[in-house]
């Protein structure tokens, strides 16, 4: 800081707030070759030799004194880094783990820890000896302000080597004057003064512990890959340990422990030196480390959001008030404190003296913020002098050598009080204010409704919920994590959507968290009061040309989609719900089709709805492996279709539309196929913040609201247990609704349609969709059969003024929620069709519907089957008795076969073996012939359907077309 | 060690002849006065060990001619310090404030009231905090120290102190040895605050080592809490107190724990007030009655912690036993080398009455069961704010080595054999010191 050129000296003169020469790289290690000590930063033992004793102008005599002194030189910081340290010796010694470096090093401290343990935190003599020094000096350079029985007001912070400086200090005044008046204070009255850094200081928010001072806070993470990209600490370990892996599975931690004794040996009274465990490229490189360490929580780093050096601002305050104060009453002629270094290096960045304010990228802040100019002892003195006339100067001293100012002195290093205040009262004013202010504002923007700004809507970045003030405006601290800030669209209201099929209600963040961001939403007002939602699910477009899914979809799909959605436009907006596996990531390589690609061809169809989306685990980037893959295989889906968990209100109802897929996918195991690295196996369950953002969103719903879920994968099993792992978040759930009194959750991902109730999650009513490709559009020739039967189509769910009415839609038939078997001709097929006998060969667990059996049987698969339900055969009239079976779906069984599939070598897959259906109805009649109705009546008994077949009903894979 | 010689001890044995030999007695229960008629006399005593230092004391009996200090070692209680709880204050100001604007004080709380609020703002934020009172006063006795032993502190004499990590404790050490260095400043004083000292100055500290897990119960509410509370419920009407102060005592709380913890903490303020100002009485706001209920109440608990309590079979102050080692051994080891020519030790209340109870001086050593009873053989008021044990080494030209203990500058006397005090020979002094480690020996032994 003090080498200053002749230009920069004389560019200093003509720019007064211009700060000092950076030092290069070269020069600080130069300076480290010299003095190896200034590798301890902090821990560095200054004599201070070096001092400034500038006459003062002329007629001026010192009459107070300001002052803010870090302790002396102390043992290491915590006890138990030594017991660490020999802990990890002696431990390896035992096991024979020792190098012959190690048994030296092991040897030399074992001598060393007998003088420092139990002494961890404590004042050395080394330090004390500073302090009295200290106080010696200051008496002898300024006797005129403690002659006679002058006050000295002393506030130490309650760290005993803290007070104990402060009593050595007051020791070495004593000695030259034993009519002092000594007022020392140790109290939680001026902690906040003396350690703002301290966790109990009450104005600050809790979002500086968490998020800037605590060991996980967010900039830690980054640092730590800084920390091993410059030091190997198994590399250090191995000089020490035959076999590190064996000492610690911590070696950072043990290499930063070393680093602190090797460093700290100056300050204590002990005869044993431990640099020789690092090179000199290491100690700079620790040196370095840990000096950013301190411009990041105390210094103008932007990760603390200038709260790091703000904090101190209490500090310059006191100064200007006790200054004020007893200048004006005469009454005090000395006011010490003791502290602590980051306080004292955060005083010196809101001060704006040198560089301390420098905010610089993090490779170039050892040029400009060197810690070991706060050694030990380390203190900023402000001298008060006084003329006849009354006008007052100080001199700003650190450690004892003049210090700039950013304003003009009066004649260096002394400048005018009044200048002083002028500069800092507003200073302070301002670092008090931002740390009072609470967590900072890093993402805000306004919400306009028909372009005008809308109050009280709520906005999220995935984890927490704000909402807009009278103004539209929203402001929140967030990490940003999510990757997105979207409005809960309130009811009444919808997004713009630039493409027709997005809603915008989400923006992506594109800075880091320390940059604050803007974003402003539009919304338009909408009648909602009729409204119907259409369900997509498991849409799974793969351009395979043998599976023909994008003909399929243009062809047959989409126009039915057009005809449907255009009927219920008539009554009110329409809306689309897409619960996910939009494309299949299998295939993405393979067919050179991936989640863009099936977005571009509902663009391209001109998709006739908005679309909210729930990513699936196909919709996953199977290219993405290791670390944090959840989230980076959803970077596409992210990308293309917004956030994965989220909310909004439609009419009268509140959607919750969250994300239940954590993709594990892992390295190197599973199918093989172009651009897929792993097994892509998942999970079925929400991360922790999918939850806290389901907690925060019902949280601010009253008990009345009417609450919708819509997930990828079914909250609730057929058999009544949960998908969700762990199945503790099933129960959360539950509990979570029960105030609404329950919840309909739409879920897709099974390619079923089954309305399945569970005794333990009462309040939410499970909807299993089935898939909108049916099979993912395998079977043939009827491509659009689903999982169990089920023509493929959509619900749609009209709401309204009262209870939801769901209806579904076949792509192919219309209106169709059941298909009648006569078994007779199902038999007759089962038993005639040779290629169907070798696939029953194959696999013995299929049911074999020739069986003598099923003569007469009339099977239903009424796939919109709800509970309370029941469902009557009559043969002629009369009631059949009627059993629900688990049985499988003929028409699937034919239209699944693999020899019909046109695969070349298409093998019969396990998974392929039973496919039985969950909501099949069957029962004997007495003849082979006749009419047979079908009746369904709800829980009060009415009659809700009724369809009737004529037997006997031809039955083939290519005439299904039958009532 | 030198023994004394026969001239020296014969005169040391007139010396004593005409004191009363009341030492070797048995403890007897009326060692003291009955507490009222002590606390009538002295009303401030019911400020029990919130009472400021009295400085007032007996005059010294005369060395044996020939002998002269020249050795001290101390443990020293810190000076007056505020109250410890910052919710005990707090709520306090609440309250009245709450109860003022919604009118609900009876004139008298509103005196209260006024009297409270000029009292807080000294207080506000400085619970535990040593008071400048209480640096005076210990920076005072540090001087008198000094003055009373001119002998033991030559120029530049050496002198060892240390203290535990509580500010009030080491302001307190600062204040002495501040006091010592205004005397003569060239003084070489080391101050020192270490967890190393720990299980010495606070012997019930987990890094003892002759600590069990258990020994927590002894200054745990857990341990005498029922005698504690039965003294409360059955000599202070709670309800009574707060109606002086209150139109409806239901505004104080719901819960009676809520309304008597309350009432605690109000004697706890008014008896400690004087330690932080001179100006202001909130004793005055509590009966003669009502106080010295309260105090019988809290020297039950400082004679549980700290004394001959049957609760803890003797570890409470058997434990103190390296604290008694380290004085004894440190004096010998600096008489010895002539390098360190006092050593002051800085800690707290409970561990001095144990040191004390260790000691077995009279009034520190019977043990009582009965809360109600207590009161009759222990009071905590002897170990006012700076309370103090010092032991001074004297000496004279042949080398003879006598010891005298003060507590709180007023003599002591041991049980030992032959010798009435409060002059010692340093070998008996020594023997008894070790008679008593052997007791507490025992007691750990057996209570391991």
């Amino acid at each position: 800081m003090k080498r200053l050129s002749i230009l920069a000296a004389a560019l200093l003169a003509a720019m007064p707030c211009l700060s000092a020469q950076p030092k290069t790289t070269d020069e600080l290690r130069a300076e480290f070759r010299a003095d190896p000590n200034k590798y301890g930063g902090v821990y560095y033992v200054d004599d201070f030799s070096d001092r400034d004793l500038t006459p003062a102008p002329k007629g001026y005599k010192p009459f107070y004194i300001s002052a803010y002194i870090r302790h002396g030189a102390r043992y290491i910081l915590y006890e138990k880094q030594y017991d660490h340290i020999w802990k990890a010796l002696s431990g390896a010694r035992k096991a024979g783990n020792l190098t012959p470096f190690g048994e030296e090093i092991c040897t030399r401290f074992e001598e060393a820890y007998k003088q420092l343990k139990g002494r961890g935190g404590d004042l050395s003599p080394i330090g004390s000896a500073q302090h009295k020094a200290m106080g010696r000096r200051m008496i002898a350079n300024y006797p005129e302000v403690f002659k006679g029985a002058a006050t000295v007001h002393a506030f130490s912070t309650d760290v005993p080597r803290t007070a104990l400086s402060m009593t050595y200090f007051l020791e070495g005044l004593r000695e030259s004057n034993t009519k002092l008046q000594f007022h020392p204070s140790i109290s939680y009255a001026e902690k906040h003064f003396l350690n703002p850094h301290s966790s109990d200081h009450l104005k600050v928010d809790k979002w500086f512990w968490s998020d800037v001072r605590a060991a996980d806070a967010p900039w830690r993470k980054s640092y730590a890959e800084w920390f091993h990209e410059k030091v190997d600490p198994d590399a250090i370990l191995s000089r020490l340990f035959k076999d590190p892996s064996k000492v610690t599975k911590h070696a950072q931690s043990l290499t930063a422990d070393l680093f602190a004794l090797a460093t700290d040996m100056q300050c204590v009274p002990v005869d044993a030196s431990f640099w020789d465990l690092f090179t000199e490229e290491e100690r700079f490189a620790l040196w370095e480390l840990d000096n950013y360490i301190y411009y990041a929580e105390k210094g103008p780093d932007p990760c603390n959001f200038k709260h790091g050096y703000s904090v101190s601002g209490y500090m310059l305050d006191d100064i200007l008030t006790r200054a004020e104060k007893d200048i004006a009453s005469g009454a005090v002629q000395a006011d010490l404190r003791f502290g602590h270094d980051g306080c004292l290096m955060g005083l010196l960045t809101v001060m704006n003296v040198g560089d301390w304010q420098r905010i610089v990228p993090r490779d170039s802040v050892k040029n400009y913020w060197q810690v070991q100019d706060i050694p030990m002892a380390a203190n900023l003195q402000l001298v008060f002098y006084r003329n006849k006339a009354g006008d007052i100067l100080l001199k700003p001293l650190l450690n004892e050598k003049n210090l700039k100012l950013p304003f003009p002195a009066v004649q260096e290093p002394y400048y005018r009080w009044s200048d002083f205040l002028a500069y800092y009262r507003p200073r302070a004013d301002e670092a008090i204010r931002i740390v009072e202010g609470g967590a900072p504002v890093n993402l805000s923007g306004t919400v306009f409704a028909d372009g005008t700004p809308l109050s009280g809507v709520a906005v999220s970045d995935g984890i927490q919920i704000v909402r807009t003030d009278a103004g539209g405006r929203y402001r929140m601290y967030t990490d940003k994590r999510q990757g997105f800030v979207f409005v809960i669209t309130p009811s009444g209201y919808v997004a713009g959507s630039e493409d027709g099929i997005r809603a915008d209600f989400y923006a992506p963040l594109t800075k880091d968290m320390y940059t604050p961001e803007e974003h402003d939403f539009q919304l338009h007002s909408e009648d909602q009061s009729r409204y119907t939602v259409a369900f997509l699910t498991d849409v799974h477009l793969s351009n395979d040309p043998n599976r023909g899914d994008i003909g399929t979809f243009h062809e047959t799909v989409m126009p039915f989609l057009r005809k449907e959605i255009a009927a219920r436009k008539a009554e009110g907006p329409v809306y689309t719900m897409n619960l996910g596996d939009f494309t299949h990531e299998l295939f993405w390589g393979l067919y050179g089709y991936g989640l863009e690609d099936g977005y571009k061809t509902f663009l391209s169809e001109q998709y006739p709805t908005l679309m909210y989306s729930v990513p699936g685990n196909h919709d996953n980037d199977p290219s993405v492996v290791g670390k944090d893959v959840d989230r980076r295989a959803e970077n596409i889906y992210r990308r293309i279709f917004g956030p994965t968990c989220y909310s909004l209100n439609i009419g009268k109802e509140h959607w919750v539309m969250l994300d239940n897929i954590i993709y594990v996918n892992v390295e190197g195991k599973g199918k093989k196929a172009p651009g897929v690295k792993g097994d892509r196996s998942y999970v079925h369950g929400f991360s922790e913040d999918a939850l806290a953002f389901l907690r925060a969103d019902l949280a601010t719903l009253p008990d009345d609201a009417r609450v919708i879920l819509c997930t990828h994968c079914p909250i609730i099993k057929s058999d009544g247990s949960t998908y969700l792992r762990p199945q503790s978040q099933a129960a959360e759930l539950d509990s979570l609704f029960a105030r609404f009194g329950g919840v309909t959750a739409y879920g897709g991902h099974v390619h079923r349609m089954l309305f399945p109730e569970s005794p333990d999650y009462p309040h939410i009513r499970q909807v299993w969709l089935p898939a909108t490709s049916g099979n993912m559009w395998v079977t043939r020739p009827n491509p659009l059969l689903a999982g169990d039967g089920e023509d493929a189509g959509a619900l749609f769910v009209r709401f309204g003024a009262g209870a939801p009415e769901e209806e579904y839609r076949t792509a192919l038939y219309g209106e169709r929620v059941m298909r009648i078997y006569d078994m007779n001709t199902v038999r007759d097929w089962f038993a005639g069709d040779a290629a169907f006998r070798r696939e029953l060969d194959l696999c013995g667990e299929r049911t074999d519907y020739a069986d003598p059996a099923y003569r007469n049987c009339i099977y239903v698969n009424y796939w919109m089957f709800q509970p309370g339900e029941t469902v009557e055969i009559l043969e002629k009239g009369k009631p059949l008795p009627v059993e629900r079976v688990t049985d499988e779906d003929p028409l699937f069984d034919l239209g699944f076969c693999p020899q019909w599939q046109g695969v070349e070598g298409a093998k019969l897959f396990v998974s392929h073996k039973a496919r039985s259906s969950r909501h099949m109805f069957r029962a004997k009649a007495r003849t082979a012939r006749g009419e047979i109705t079908v009746r369904v009546l709800d829980a009060d008994g009415k009659v809700i359907r009724t369809e009737t077949m004529v037997r006997p009903r031809p039955f083939s894979p290519e005439a299904d077309n039958w009532k | 060690m030198k023994h004394l010689t026969a001239s020296a001890l014969a005169l040391f044995l007139t010396l004593t002849v005409s004191a009363p030999r009341a030492a070797s007695q048995p403890s007897r229960p009326s060692f003291y006065p009955p507490a009222r008629e002590v606390l009538r006399e002295n009303p401030k005593m019911v400020c029990g060990n919130y009472n400021l230092y009295d400085f007032d004391v007996p005059a010294p009996t005369p060395a044996p001619k020939g002998f002269k200090p020249f050795y001290i070692t101390t443990y020293n209680r810190h000076g007056a310090r505020t109250y410890t709880s910052t919710s005990g204050y707090d709520t306090w100001y609440a309250l009245l404030k709450k109860a003022k604007a919604d009118g609900q004080l009876t004139p008298r709380g509103e005196a209260l009231h006024d009297e409270y609020m000029a009292f807080y703002p000294l207080v506000h934020g400085r619970s535990g905090d040593l008071t400048p009172i209480g640096y005076a006063q210990i920076r005072e006795m540090g001087m008198r120290v000094y003055r009373l032993y001119p002998s033991v502190f030559p120029r530049h004499a050496v002198i060892d102190a240390c203290s535990t990590t509580y500010p009030r404790v080491m302001l307190s050490m600062a204040a002495f040895c501040d006091g010592l260095k205004t005397c003569d400043p060239s003084l070489e004083i080391s101050q020192r605050v270490s967890q190393r000292d720990r299980p010495i100055l606070t012997p019930l500290s987990s890094t003892n080592p002759k600590t069990k897990p258990s020994d927590k119960r002894i200054d745990s509410h857990d341990s005498w809490g029922e005698g504690y509370a039965a003294l409360l419920d059955n000599h202070i009407d709670f309800d009574a107190l707060l109606s002086r102060f209150f139109k409806d005592p239901a505004v104080v709380g719901d819960s009676l724990s809520e309304r008597k913890e309350l009432c605690r903490r109000l004697y706890n303020i008014a008896a400690d007030a004087p330690c932080v100002t001179d100006r202001i009485d909130l004793m005055q706001f509590l009966t003669p009655d009502e106080l010295f209920s309260f105090w019988r109440v809290e020297n039950y608990r400082f004679y549980n912690v700290g004394s001959r309590t049957p609760l803890f079979k003797g570890r409470n102050w058997a434990l103190h036993e390296i604290l008694l080692r380290d004085i004894i051994h440190r004096a010998e080891e600096d008489m010895a080398s002539g390098a360190v020519q006092a050593r002051l030790r800085f800690g707290h209340d409970f561990n001095l009455i144990a040191l004390v109870t260790l000691l077995d001086v009279e009034g520190w050593n019977a043990s009582e069961s009965d809360p109600e009873k207590v009161d009759a053989v222990f009071r905590h008021y002897n170990v006012p704010m700076g309370a103090n044990i010092r032991f001074v080494w004297y000496r004279n030209k042949l080398g003879d080595t006598l010891v005298k203990v003060l507590l709180n500058d007023r003599e002591c006397r041991f049980r030992i054999a032959g010798f009435d005090g409060p002059y010692y020979p340093w070998t008996a002094f020594k023997a008894f010191c070790e008679s008593r480690l052997a007791v507490a020996d025992k007691i750990l032994e057996d209570t391991k």
